[in-house]
């Protein structure tokens, strides 16, 4: 495989991941965005193990299986149970409507443009063109998170700021050593289950995963 | 020889329009287990209306009569402008994409006028829902062609069909790919295919393009579903032949001609499939959440321009 035709896949599935953190945006049930959060998930395996045959390296092969377990197939089950145990309204109730905050995406994605093309052109691997996208799902995450009403709906965002992490990281240095990864992996699922623990508690305490309810004073 | 290719270019758009419609309809059909009507039901469809008595109300301005004829034209003109075989077109010269989309443009606009000139309120409805669908699909559609222009250095549609066959990793270059799909979208929006208009329905509360035509009868409405088969036929071509250039003749010799000929046939079938498919799997949109769909097809333009900017 040719640096200049992994160099065109690995911008092609970084936008695949792109896309899919937009379609958080668009997706109006709970469960589509768990799913779309799965697929990203899944094309950033993809990704590693692409990126793991051209560069040889059998612990970046490693760290695609393990993405592939923990956020794949374990996360979107702990989240589809919290999804299906508190019985929530399927939307994700968001403060700004879908075109006006897909319109704000594009804005971060060309913000995360102007910010990253200078500091990608200056690093030679042939992944590094697709750094402004990574970081562009770094900021959309983020938006998502401070966007959305819902506690569940948040730990989406949550997760798709860490996925843009886990790609930025892939894409300027192939991935950061196999032990790190797993740390950050086992982190991430610890984190999902005690916000999980948190929702169930915002809900018996507030009767509603509104986290709106929560600035408000109770007796 | 040009002027030549120029004439086949135009009866090609001419002749094989209603096929195309019928092939969609066919196709729809056993999607959706049903036998459907024979392919070649467009054809009879136009000659009955041609024989048939115009009635025209007395309402109606000189603009109501007018109209057909207008859009037919736009339409065969656009034919002339849009690389159907061969990017060596003698009137290429004329028309660059910009153009091309507004003399599309052009009859919405007629279309909509017609649509309050006859005073009912189901014309002044589509007009209104019409007109506000192209002013969101508007944007879309120049950002998008602004997308592959900026990549290709031109808004001649010849030069472009030439810059992109020359490029070999054409289908992984994402700009490419994502103003493919934003033009796509904006196409279904601009012909009133399934997911913003459905064309195959009379309900009062859900017709947009169906609203402004219902007026017309005889030969005018023999004219208006033949450009509506024009318009549809030469957005795929657009499409199949600005993103996926193979095959297109970039040169006159007969060899060439034949093979553009084949590949656009394969080319148009597949959209024809998709189309299908697509209209068979998702529902109309409810007229509110059109502005999302325009708004996600938008983003996805604007993307496009993007990384044409930043991305090599």
């Amino acid at each position: 495989m040719s640096a200049e035709i992994l160099s065109k896949l690995v911008n092609l599935l970084s936008f695949v991941a792109l896309g899919l953190t937009i379609l958080l945006i668009v997706r109006a049930r709970l469960e589509g965005q768990v799913r779309a959060f799965a697929l990203q998930s899944f094309v950033l395996a993809f990704l590693s193990v692409l990126i793991a045959i051209y560069t040889d390296s059998f612990q970046l092969f490693g760290v695609g299986v393990a993405l592939v377990i923990v956020k794949v197939v374990v996360i979107p089950r702990v989240l589809n149970r919290a999804v299906a145990k508190i019985g929530i309204s399927r939307v994700a109730a968001p403060y700004l409507g879908t075109a006006p905050a897909l319109i704000v995406c594009v804005l971060l994605a060309i913000i995360a443009f102007y910010v990253m093309t200078p500091i990608a052109s200056s690093n030679p691997l042939p992944t590094a063109d697709a750094m402004p996208l990574a970081f562009a799902g770094v900021l959309i995450g983020f938006f998502i998170m401070v966007d959305r009403r819902r506690a569940v709906t948040q730990i989406l965002g949550f997760l798709m700021l860490e996925n843009g992490i886990f790609l930025l990281a892939l894409l300027t240095t192939y991935g950061v050593p196999f032990i790190v990864e797993m740390g950050v992996f086992l982190d991430v699922l610890v984190a999902v289950l005690i916000m999980e623990v948190f929702v169930y508690h915002i809900k018996d305490n507030f009767d509603s995963i509104d986290v709106g309810e929560l600035g408000k004073l109770k007796e | 020889m040009e002027i030549a290719i120029e004439f086949l270019q135009l009866a090609i758009v001419m002749f094989a329009s209603p096929l195309l419609v019928g092939l969609i309809r066919k196709a729809k059909a056993r999607l959706q287990a049903r036998r459907g009507a024979p392919v070649f039901q467009p054809y009879a469809d136009i000659r009955k209306l041609l024989s048939k008595e115009t009635v025209v109300s007395e309402n109606t301005s000189w603009l109501f009569r007018f109209t057909p004829y207008l859009l037919a034209t736009t339409m065969m003109l656009s034919a002339l402008i849009v690389p159907v075989l061969s990017t060596r077109t003698t009137l290429g010269f004329m028309g660059n994409i910009i153009a091309l989309i507004y003399l599309f443009l052009l009859g919405t606009f007629f279309l909509a006028l017609v649509g309050l000139d006859a005073g009912s309120a189901f014309g002044g409805m589509g007009a209104s829902r019409e007109v506000a669908i192209a002013a969101l699909a508007e944007p879309t559609v120049l950002i998008a062609i602004f997308g592959i222009a900026l990549r290709a250095g031109t808004t001649s549609l010849d030069g472009m069909i030439t810059r992109f066959a020359a490029e070999p990793l054409l289908m992984l270059n994402t700009g490419h790919l994502l103003a493919f799909f934003a033009f796509f979208i904006v196409a279904l929006a601009e012909n009133g295919r399934l997911p913003v208009d459905n064309p195959t329905t009379h309900l009062e509360l859900t017709m947009i393009h169906e609203a402004m035509i219902l007026e017309y009868s005889g030969r005018y409405l023999a004219l208006v579903e033949w450009a509506a088969g024009m318009k549809l036929f030469l957005f795929l071509t657009l499409l199949s032949n600005l993103f996926f250039p193979w095959g297109v003749a970039l040169d006159n010799t007969p060899v060439a001609l034949v093979i553009a000929l084949i590949a656009l046939a394969i080319k148009l079938v597949v959209f024809v499939g998709a189309i299908a498919l697509l209209e068979t799997s998702v529902a109309k949109l409810r007229l509110f959440r059109v502005p999302e769909l325009l708004a996600g097809s938008f983003t996805i333009a604007l993307l496009a321009v993007v990384t044409a900017f930043f991305l090599r």
